[in-house]
């Protein structure tokens, strides 16, 4: 079963690369891709969107 | 077997997948391929509890990076080719009860940014010249799949319509200078009567030409050739508009309305400067031509390539205008 991180920084320890970062009226966040194989090799792959929080 | 053949008296490619007449289709109620695979005996596509937005390598492509050597032999007069591409299918939601006018706002937007990074990864493909996501949405239109879902095409060449509309986009852009595109944005703007939708940057319109009866097109106000070329306002925009024209139609006959929606944009292989000539967009085709009867393709249609429409663009547009008006 894939993983499924919720923030970011266990979304960057998992391996996901950062897709964009969007700055909307709610706040920012990035969109994360994540790259895998299925069980047949075909490939795969899940974006996440995670806010981002402003110090 | 997958392979492309040549149609010498049409000039267009014939591509041949046999293996897509054991894709699943109209699969039991109870399990549906696209959502999150909850128990792992029981394996869907996505081998995941939760997602948000998700593409994978289609199970049944007609077009593959590995693609076989054709089963026939290549000649001078009968030419044929690997079906070298890609297919992916995009799942929009894990949520399976949703169709794309109900993903909120915000889903949309991250759509948006997927779209643009698939169109990057499928583009830089050496097999690939042109990305085209598409939606082929409820059962009238073959859709055997109510998960809310698209698929992207990476083919091998650019597909007749859209080079057919390029052909006439460099002749319009050679006789006038200008893109032909943003002219029929301007005609739109100027006369309004079949315009159902516009916000900051973009127009919702029914065209003057309509081949399906509420076919709607949407569009950047300023010429942008590909969705990666939108600024970050326009992402927002798009997404927007996206969102009002799926609910505009599920309002318009009272219930989910089926569509082809498909992108338009440049190729992504390097024949020629595009950009001049390519100005992205968005066509709807839904199938209706009421709330009880369809448009079929037939002999005109398809014998000829000669389309007939049932109901006149400025009232098309006015009906959808003010089933606009119904969204909640």
């Amino acid at each position: 079963m894939t993983k499924n991180p919720t923030n970011a920084t266990d979304a960057f320890d998992y391996g996901d690369e950062v897709v964009v970062r969007v700055h909307t009226s709610d706040g920012t966040s990035i969109l994360l891709r994540h790259v895998d194989a299925m069980a047949d090799a075909r490939r795969i792959t899940f974006y996440r969107q995670v806010k981002v929080e402003i110090a | 077997m997958t392979e492309r053949r040549y149609d010498p008296t049409s000039g267009e490619w014939v591509t041949f997948a046999t293996h897509r007449q054991n894709r699943t289709y109209k699969p039991k109620d109870d399990f549906c391929p696209l959502c999150p695979t909850k128990d792992e005996s029981a394996p869907t596509e996505i081998p995941s509890e939760h997602f948000e937005i998700v593409t994978f390598d289609n199970r049944f492509p007609a077009y593959s990076i590995d693609a076989p050597v054709p089963d026939v032999a290549d000649s001078s007069f009968y030419r044929v080719l690997p079906a070298s591409g890609r297919c992916e299918v995009i799942v929009y939601s894990d949520d399976h009860s949703l169709t794309f006018a109900d993903l909120p706002l915000s889903r949309l937007r991250m759509l948006v940014e997927v779209w643009i990074d698939r169109w990057k990864i499928l583009g830089e493909e050496a097999e690939v010249s042109y990305v085209m996501p598409f939606e082929n949405k409820g059962e009238v239109v073959g859709t055997t799949l109510s998960h809310p879902h698209g698929q992207i095409y990476g083919y091998p060449n650019v597909p007749p319509r859209a080079q057919r509309e390029l052909e006439a986009a460099a002749q319009y852009l050679q006789d006038t200078g200008r893109c032909v595109e943003c002219d029929v944005i301007a005609a739109e703007l100027e006369g309004g009567d079949r315009v159902i939708y516009s916000n900051g940057s973009w127009l919702a319109w029914v065209p003057f030409w309509a081949r399906f009866p509420y076919e709607v097109h949407v569009a950047p106000k300023l010429h942008r050739p590909s969705l990666v070329d939108l600024t970050m306002d326009e992402r927002a925009d798009f997404a927007d508009i996206l969102s009002v024209v799926a609910k505009s139609y599920d309002c318009l006959f009272g219930f989910s309305l089926p569509y082809i929606m498909a992108f338009h944009q440049r190729p992504t292989d390097s024949a020629q400067d595009w950009d001049p000539i390519s100005h992205f967009h968005v066509e709807f085709a839904p199938p209706h031509r009421s709330s009880d009867k369809l448009k079929y393709l037939a002999g005109s249609e398809l014998a000829g390539g000669a389309f007939i429409t049932d109901v006149v663009p400025e009232m098309a547009a006015e009906r959808i205008r003010k089933a606009g008006a119904l969204i909640k």
